[in-house]
């Protein structure tokens, strides 16, 4: 269980990073906002990007959650 | 006039994430049984392939946005409920198919092009992605890896667990289901807000 728990913790150390550092306008990287305004201009990106993220509230909170 | 990098990327991205829809349709419904969640994804990567070649028609430009207190009082409505709710039931399905309807019926519409923001361009842009497709797919390859060896391994269920089983005991609990709502619902209102037509 615990390589499991390091595993998805660095992981979301890594998102803090990124977000830490595309902070500021002379930021080296564009924000995550920035990101996702350009790739979802495409709507192929656009709906796979909803659909994924509604995936995780439908699996929490609807659905089979844990595999038995 | 376009570039040969530009006009690749134009379709090539897109394709991408129409095969990711493909995979986590195909990962539904082969290890996980969820015919359901399968046709959802099979059945938009299918939408998607049809629209890329011009079949399903151009949609309406997306002209109209509820007023940020409407949005506000369906974000703290679905949060109450499906919090109160019991998990897995009817109330919880009703608000997460809703949600998941108008994310859908908004995000199919045409970008409208007035909106004075740009889009982001250049290393700055490059680096973001690269850097964030990186960690995504690296979040995707530990979950896998850690739902095969909780799966196949002997004992490995409790050894190797993936996100769901972590985050499953937070969400049964209310006050963890508050949060997860609440988290969720604004995700999905900062999502349907993204996008900028080039």
């Amino acid at each position: 269980m615990i390589a499991s728990i390091l595993g998805f913790t660095a992981v979301a150390a890594a998102i803090a990073i990124l977000i830490t550092l595309s902070q500021g306008e002379d930021a080296r990287l564009a924000s995550l906002a920035d990101l996702l305004d350009r790739a979802m201009a495409s709507r192929a990106v656009r709906i796979a990007l909803l659909l994924a993220w509604w995936w995780i509230g439908w699996h929490f909170l609807v659905a089979r959650t844990v595999d038995f | 006039m376009e570039t040969p990098s530009r006009t690749t990327s134009a379709w090539l991205i897109p394709a991408l994430w129409i095969a990711v829809l493909v995979l986590m349709g195909l990962f539904q419904l082969v290890f996980r049984h969820e015919l359901f969640d399968a046709v959802v994804f099979l059945g938009f990567a299918l939408a998607l392939v049809a629209d890329s070649r011009g079949w399903l028609g151009t949609p309406p430009t997306r002209g109209w946005a509820p007023p940020r207190p409407v949005i506000a009082a369906l974000v703290a409505i679905g949060t109450i409920a499906l919090t109160l709710a019991p998990r897995h039931g009817v109330i919880a399905g009703v608000v997460v198919v809703s949600a998941g309807i108008v994310m859908v019926a908004f995000g199919w519409l045409e970008l409208p092009r007035d909106t004075g923001r740009v889009p982001v361009t250049g290393a700055r842009f490059v680096r973001a992605a690269w850097a964030w497709a990186g960690v995504a797919i690296a979040l995707c390859l530990w979950e896998l890896t850690m739902y095969f060896l909780g799966r196949y391994s002997p004992g490995g269920g409790d050894a190797y667990p993936a996100l769901s089983d972590l985050v499953d005991p937070l969400v049964e609990q209310p006050p963890g289901r508050a949060v997860f709502s609440l988290l969720w619902l604004l995700g999905c209102v900062a999502l349907v807000r993204r996008g900028v037509a080039k």
